[in-house]
């Protein structure tokens, strides 16, 4: 199984490679012992069982989240308990125990409304990915840029910018993300109302339908609350990063070249402060699923119907315990995912860290040496 | 104890036999240390010298046993005569005896001085709990005596400097509360580790005369640890040298200085520069040191030894070439 | 040494920054809302007229912005902030509700001291065993796990299944047991006032005056919550003790304290007394993080604390109850960070400088 997964990286290093020489000729000569890095990486990856299952967790939220609102069997604004009353609140219906083709139950029961709790989820799924991937996508480079600008300056623009980011940090994430997301919607409605595209680009991404309007401009709250509350955690460590990086001898060096200073900045810094963050985000994309779920949970993300999972676990409560796979469901839902991703991120942190690679290059020296020679004896 | 009658001459005070250290770890058994053995004499000053990496710390550690997993000191003696004359071997005694001599009889001074003290204890509480637990004095006493011994190491304010943490203090002075530490119980054998590699040229020699003059008032004997061969020569009466975890030549000072037998010892003293001559190429030892999981069977310098001859792959005897020089090399075995 | 000096230095940053707060939490109620008023007396719906434009006064809706924002200041710092809906003020609702945030918050450390210590040093001692891996795996869990989920997985478990804890409510002590309390500044002088704060949370209080069947309700209705949250950051705590408690042990001044032939009860001390170091900002960080988690925890539980509060504030959409609960809840944040800051420095004298 390892061996397999660790082949399959080797094949797509070695493809990227390939590409890379078309582009640029000779490049994979000059980047070889990269292309050993990323192989000992993609070793060591394969080695780490907390890695493969988050891996293989994360793929299947992720696959689900792209097709999930496809291969839901029912749309989430169809009430079918109005029409066929027998639809209320049935049961679940969980192979080993109770057999859902014979009995014609749903496998994970159905809400209020009769509505097919799984085919919820795999909506919610995509909701739910949606969310946390647009928070890190915006939160974390705006994050990267302040702390690089602070870190870099120094002085005035250092001491002002960390007094914010104190500011944003003094409040508990939770707080401060409830009090932007109840006041944002009624802008975001306005413009969703005014503006066509941006109602039909984001409508689609969540896979609603039109009448949604009003329950889309609270989900954009919800993200742009969790936007602000995310990147002063990343202006902080990045701002600390350059601060030891940029009295290092290549960054003089590259100064006294005469590079420009967005050159130094993006060219030089970067790169060097950029390895922390992969790990951070990894564990970010988690814990912003369950922070959306998480304001959605207390009422201030989307309403009725939109099938968000924290919602849907919010409008379980009361009918709580009588029917708890409402509330469970959902929940557990939100708990793969987020374990996908932390496990994920818990074996990316072993990977990239430089001492565990140099270990394993020790250890698997004089055995597999072969391997790890770059692409070009091929 | 160790039931087995144990020997020691008068004169030794420790005599390590035949060590063995090995640790296991990700990338295999690394073989340390391997088959030691050596003297030291009352009231010398001995050497043990080598490349970062030879093992010399460690045989020193295990002397008293502070090697953790996955380290394992897997065979040998380390005979030692304590205060009350009795002999003993470190390597089978219980734990508590241990701990009573180590601190006590037997005093470490490690190489780096910062990480050796808890930042997050003073310098004085650092002596004053050494002093407690070999002693029934209690604290403060002990404290006055830390101010003294602070005093004697020269370091200014002492009775100041006892409630400064280490991160207030300068390396140098640092080192100082480390051997304050060491000398606090007034111990017969004094392991220094590297005492002056982390500090700054001009420190170094304040603090390798502060170890000479301890030495002579005390009356102890001093293991020093060090790749400084300028340093050897000072102080050092009789010097070991370590290869890959195996002792390869021993002799006093001077012998060694003058006649290096073993090809590795030549290359070491070669690779010195000599502030007399004019330089005009520094000689090195070509080649790297062997990995000690794989090390290379027999002498373990062959590889990089330019007298290597067929035989070098079996284990070299031990020769006396004159009284008190031995050296492990086949060019001086008589076969 | 530095102590003093520290301390000064770290109340001179404690201060812009609680200016700042104030100035975001302005922003949050008078420039970011699109229609500020009618979001003050309750969302969009459909008000009187009248109501709006006596709002627009009161609140000062019709001023320039900086006098808007020193009107805020001075309401938020004198407390004279009033909720439109029940006329009462802001900071007496909280102040009535937040010892009992405390108590949930208390009962939330205590099981978390129970788990995460044990376990760590477990984990530390049996390195790369079942108990480490059990341990990394609960780390895993607590963050993975939505706590709203995990609260109602236990509710169901200890509540409707096995029928061994009670919810809702909070067992508040008599009423002469209150006023005794309240009225201790005047029977003993300083300790009075401190004793008075800390009576407040019903279970001290409780205590006090020796109502022991009070304080037996409180930990059959607090344990449950208590260990939810304990579960939830338990592994977390745990795994950091463990890496620094390795860190600790594996350092040179634990080996040079065993050269020194230190008593196995020294060495202890030298490690974990660095091992601590990390594990007492995070505790300090994880009881400001059950202050505001008490949000969720106060919501499933039926605990009429300060998140219930700022819950049904956001439900009602009462805005200026959401305006004080955020500021209230971001000025107790600050604090405990700035008390976890004393701390460390108590600890650890490097950071003093």
């Amino acid at each position: 199984m390892a061996e397999v997964i660790y082949r399959g990286f080797c094949i797509i290093i070695d493809t990227i490679a390939k590409l890379m020489d078309k582009i640029r000729p000779g490049w994979s000569d000059r980047n070889s012992s990269r292309i050993s890095e990323w192989k000992l990486m993609a070793y060591a990856y394969s080695r780490s069982a907390i890695g493969i299952v988050g891996g293989v967790l994360v793929s299947i939220f992720v696959i689900i989240g792209i097709i999930g609102p496809y291969i839901a069997f029912e749309r989430y604004n169809e009430f079918p308990a109005s029409v066929n009353p027998d639809l209320y609140f049935l049961r679940p219906c969980i192979p080993p125990w109770c057999d859902p083709w014979s009995e014609n139950l749903p496998l994970l029961g159905t809400d209020n409304w009769g509505r097919d709790i799984l085919s919820l989820v795999l909506h919610g799924a995509r909701i739910s990915l949606v969310i946390s991937l647009i928070v890190v996508a915006l939160g974390v480079p705006l994050g990267i840029i302040l702390g690089l600008l602070a870190g870099y300056f120094g002085g005035a623009v250092d001491e002002v910018m960390m007094r914010i980011t104190d500011v944003f940090i003094a409040f508990p994430a939770l707080i401060l993300a409830i009090a932007f997301a109840t006041v944002l919607p009624s802008r975001f409605r306005e413009v969703l109302y005014t503006n066509v595209f941006t109602r039909e680009f984001f409508l689609s991404l969540f896979a609603l339908s039109k009448e949604e309007i009003p329950q889309l401009a609270s989900l954009l709250a919800v993200i742009f609350a969790l936007v602000l509350v995310w990147w002063p955690g990343y202006a902080r460590i990045i701002r600390g990063s350059v601060l030891s990086v940029k009295e290092q001898a290549f960054v003089e060096a590259a100064r006294s070249l005469g590079l420009s200073t967005w050159r130094v900045l993006f060219r030089h810094i970067l790169p060097n402060v950029l390895s922390p963050v992969i790990v951070m985000v990894t564990f970010d994309l988690g814990t912003a699923t369950l922070l959306a779920a998480a304001l959605s949970f207390l009422g201030i993300g989307p309403q009725d119907p939109v099938p968000e999972l924290g919602f849907l676990v919010s409008k379980g409560r009361e009918y709580f315990p009588d029917k708890w796979w409402i509330v469970m469901f959902p929940g557990i839902a939100l708990f793969i995912i987020a374990l996908g991703w932390n496990l994920l991120g818990d074996s990316l942190r072993d990977v990239l860290d430089p001492k565990t690679r140099r270990s394993l290059e020790f250890k698997v020296k004089g055995k597999k040496q072969r391997k790890f020679k770059s692409v070009k004896r091929k | 104890m160790s039931k087995k009658y144990l020997e020691l001459e008068p004169e030794k005070i420790l005599s390590v036999k035949d060590l063995e250290v090995k640790f296991y770890t990700y990338a295999g058994v690394v073989h340390a240390v391997s088959g030691v053995s050596f003297d030291v004499y009352e009231n010398e000053v001995v050497a043990l010298v080598g490349e970062t990496g030879c093992g010399k710390t460690v045989t020193t550690r295990a002397i008293t046993r502070l090697i953790y997993p996955p380290g394992h000191i897997a065979r040998g003696q380390a005979i030692f005569r304590r205060r009350n004359g009795t002999v003993i071997d470190l390597l089978s005694i219980s734990e508590k005896e241990l701990r009573d001599i180590r601190g006590n009889e037997i005093a470490y001074i490690f190489q780096d001085p910062t990480s050796a003290l808890n930042p997050l204890f003073t310098a004085g509480e650092h002596i004053v709990e050494t002093i407690v637990a070999h002693s029934s004095t209690n604290r403060k006493l002990a404290r006055n005596e830390a101010i003294r011994l602070l005093k004697q190491v020269l370091i200014p304010h002492p009775s100041l400097r006892v409630k400064t943490y280490p991160h207030e203090l300068s390396g140098g002075m640092r080192q100082r509360v480390v051997i304050a530490t060491a000398i606090a119980n007034k111990p017969r054998l004094l392991i220094a580790d590297e005492p002056t590699t982390n500090l700054d040229v001009t420190v170094q020699a304040q603090i390798l005369d502060l170890l000479s003059e301890l030495k002579k008032q005390y009356s102890m004997s001093i293991i020093l640890i060090t790749h400084n061969l300028g340093i050897v020569a000072e102080i050092a009466d009789r010097v070991y040298v370590m290869y890959a975890g195996k002792i390869v030549e021993s002799a006093n000072v001077f012998e060694l200085f003058e006649k290096p037998m073993h090809p590795y010892t030549r290359g070491l003293l070669h690779a010195l520069p000599d502030p007399v001559r004019r330089i005009e190429k520094l000689e090195y030892i070509p080649g790297t040191v062997p990995s000690l999981i794989n090390p290379p069977p027999g002498c373990r310098f062959h590889p990089r030894c330019k007298f290597a001859k067929r035989v070098c792959r079996e284990e070299p005897p031990m020769v006396e070439v004159e009284p008190g020089h031995y050296v492990a090399c086949w060019l001086y075995a008589k076969r | 040494m530095g102590l003093g000096r520290f301390l000064a230095r770290r109340i001179a940053t404690f201060i812009p920054t609680i200016i700042g707060v104030i100035f975001l939490t302005y922003l949050i109620a008078y420039a970011i809302p699109a229609n500020p008023v009618r979001a003050w007396v309750g969302g969009e719906k459909m008000v009187d007229p009248k109501l709006i434009e006596r709002i627009r006064h009161e609140y000062k809706f019709d001023a320039p912005w900086y006098e808007q924002f020193t009107f805020l200041f001075t309401q938020l710092i004198s407390g004279q902030l009033r909720d439109p809906v029940r006329g009462k003020l802001v900071i007496v609702s909280l102040g009535e509700r937040f010892p009992i945030t405390v108590e949930l918050a208390l009962f939330g450390m205590m099981f978390l001291l129970i788990i995460s210590i044990p376990l760590g040093i477990a984990a530390a001692l049996k390195k790369d065993t079942p108990i480490d891996f059990a341990v990394r795996f609960l780390a895993l869990f607590g963050s993975s796990m939505p706590s709203f989920v995990l609260y109602y997985l236990l509710i169901l478990a200890f509540f409707t299944v096995l029928g061994i804890t009670y919810l809702a409510g909070i067992p508040e002590p008599s009423r002469p047991c209150r006023l005794f309390v309240s009225n201790l500044p005047n029977v003993v002088p300083v300790v009075g006032y401190l004793g008075s704060y800390i009576g407040k949370i019903p279970m001290f209080g409780a205590m006090m005056c020796g109502e022991w069947s009070v304080v037996h309700e409180t930990f059959k209705r607090m344990w449950l919550p208590g260990l939810a949250l304990g579960l939830l950051s338990g592994g977390f705590v745990a795994r950091i003790l463990r890496n620094s408690l390795l860190d600790a042990l594996g350092s040179e001044y634990v080996l040079f304290a065993r050269a020194r032939g230190l008593s196995k009860f020294r060495v202890w001390k030298h490690a974990l007394k660095n091992a601590m170091i990390p594990v007492v900002t995070v505790l300090g960080l994880q009881f400001g993080g059950f202050l505001a988690g008490a949000i969720i925890a106060e919501t499933v539980f039926g605990i009429p604390g300060m998140g219930r509060y700022v819950y049904d504030a956001i439900s009602r959409l009462n805005f200026p109850a959401i305006i004080g609960g955020t500021f209230l809840f971001a000025i107790v944040y600050v604090t405990v960070n700035l008390i976890v800051d004393i701390l460390y420095a108590v600890i650890d004298p490097r950071v003093r400088y």
